[in-house]
């Protein structure tokens, strides 16, 4: 089911390709857009 | 996105981009592309299933309107995008606007592989950081 609007959005943990791991917590208090890819080809 | 840069700074958002490819592919191709934004690599897709992104069927997948952008780019460029093996071309993607409370603004799961929001819709969720008589006249 997806995540609807009005929704607590689901945190993750998930290494980045900077090399850290990166939460979804750490921005709290901050606007984010997550955009999830399809394939990279 | 990349072109809107500016608006999204504006409002202090920051930009997370999620493939579910191994990292070091994550890493190769945002670093080919120049991504300005923030690439993370969800090889078990824990985020996808959370924010339920699932795998299209293959009449979607393979619909007219799906392939529509592929053609155009091979008959632009000459040549097809490479395809490397395990590469699941039937994961859907999405996009979601979190706002600072941690509550989902806008949620945007893609039907097929051509169906993606606006960079204006995304923002339209965002208040402008412009403050009232910025602009005289």
């Amino acid at each position: 089911m997806p995540v609807r609007a009005g929704q607590p959005a689901p945190d993750f943990s998930l290494p980045s390709a900077d090399g850290e791991t990166v939460s979804l917590a750490e921005y709290r208090g901050r606007w984010v857009v997550l955009v999830f890819l399809r394939w990279l080809g | 996105m990349r072109q809107k840069q500016d608006d999204l700074s504006a409002r202090g958002a920051e930009v997370l981009v999620v493939s579910f490819d191994p990292l070091r592919r994550v890493r190769g191709y945002c670093r080919r592309q120049h991504l300005p934004f923030r690439c993370l690599a969800d090889e078990q897709r824990l985020a996808y299933r959370a924010y339920g992104l699932g795998r299209a069927s293959w009449l979607r997948t393979l619909s007219p309107r799906a392939l529509a952008p592929y053609v155009k780019l091979f008959l632009r460029h000459g040549r097809p995008r490479p395809v490397y093996t395990g590469q699941d071309l039937r994961q859907m993607g999405g996009d979601f606007v979190i706002a600072p409370d941690g509550r989902v603004a806008l949620a945007h799961a893609s039907h097929d592989p051509s169906d993606r929001p606006a960079v204006d819709e995304l923002l339209g969720v965002m208040p402008s950081s412009q403050e009232p008589g910025a602009r005289s006249r």
